[in-house]
């Protein structure tokens, strides 16, 4: 969870700065799905959230020039993710919250009838529990625990204080259990 | 819960991008042509015809309109300062680069 940039990235970096496509596109396939998980725990929609991604890649593309290689790329990419991620929010935040709602109706109604758990339905049920939980805490813990971000990292890319952050954390574990056990009752031996 | 099972659990919750997304963003950049073009630094045949350009630049602003001394002692004033300043450009140019890596 150091502060340093990888190697690896450095090198990505300067050749996108050169104008190279192909090491863009390396760039975009390293960071698509933690950036996307991000996404979701916001605006709880995939369609949406992979709209949006879109539109930051396009942001990290005009203003990677503006990077200092001061702090890891991650926590540069992810700070333009979740900022991007609350301002589209606020514009279609009554649209996303009737189809999530009309979502939650079908899978759980599908979900119900599976009896045990491939690892495909432990992912459905993570998936479904990450939505139900509040888009800070969800937020939090995959920045957390998912993108293995320091809770420095995490102030700079949320901007919460640190105590917010330890809160979301402790209430986002807690509930995270609450809802899965909600879900799957005593199954929720099965995930562990 | 422990912290390890959490974070297998939340390990499992990445989402995936659908198949076509990293073709689709790079579409985008390519119709839209946003990244920056790659960098070249002066060659010295760029200097010398910039060191002349400049050169003559100078002295003409500075013999017509304000009427300074071209030399001072055997040193042409403007060409001494137009080196340096073209000397001064390809060392930040330079730098900008290797800071860069």
């Amino acid at each position: 969870m150091g502060d340093k940039i990888q190697d690896s990235d450095i090198e990505l970096i300067t050749k996108v700065r050169n104008g190279d496509l192909n090491a863009f596109r390396s760039l975009v396939n390293l960071y698509k799905d933690k950036s996307l998980s991000l996404a979701v725990s916001i605006v709880k929609n995939e369609t949406v959230a992979e709209d949006i991604l879109q539109d930051v890649f396009m942001k990290m593309s005009r203003n990677i020039g503006t990077f200092k290689f001061k702090s890891k790329f991650s926590t540069w990419l992810y700070k333009i993710v979740v900022n991007t991620c609350y301002t589209e929010l606020k514009k279609k935040k009554n649209n996303i919250s009737l189809e999530e709602n009309e979502g939650a109706i079908y899978y759980v109604s599908v979900m119900e009838e599976v009896p045990s758990l491939k690892l495909e339905d432990q992912q459905l049920y993570i998936h479904k529990a990450m939505k139900r939980l509040k888009a800070d805490e969800a937020l939090v813990l995959r920045l957390f625990y998912l993108c293995e971000m320091s809770l420095k990292e995490i102030e700079i890319i949320t901007k919460f204080s640190t105590s917010k952050i330890r809160v979301d954390l402790h209430r986002g574990r807690k509930n995270l259990h609450l809802i899965l056990k909600q879900l799957l009752g005593d199954e929720i031996d099965n995930l562990l | 819960m422990k912290d390890k099972d959490i974070k297998k659990l939340i390990e499992k919750s990445e989402v995936a991008t659908s198949v076509d997304f990293t073709d689709k963003v790079m579409q985008k950049i390519e119709a839209q042509n946003v990244l920056p073009s790659s960098i070249t630094i002066w060659s010295l045949r760029q200097i010398i015809v910039g060191f002349i350009l400049v050169t003559v630049i100078s002295i003409y602003l500075i013999h017509h309109f304000l009427g300074l001394k071209i030399l001072a002692g055997n040193i042409a004033v403007p060409f001494f300062w137009t080196l340096l300043l073209l000397m001064g450009l390809n060392y930040l140019l330079t730098i900008n680069r290797y800071k860069k890596i």
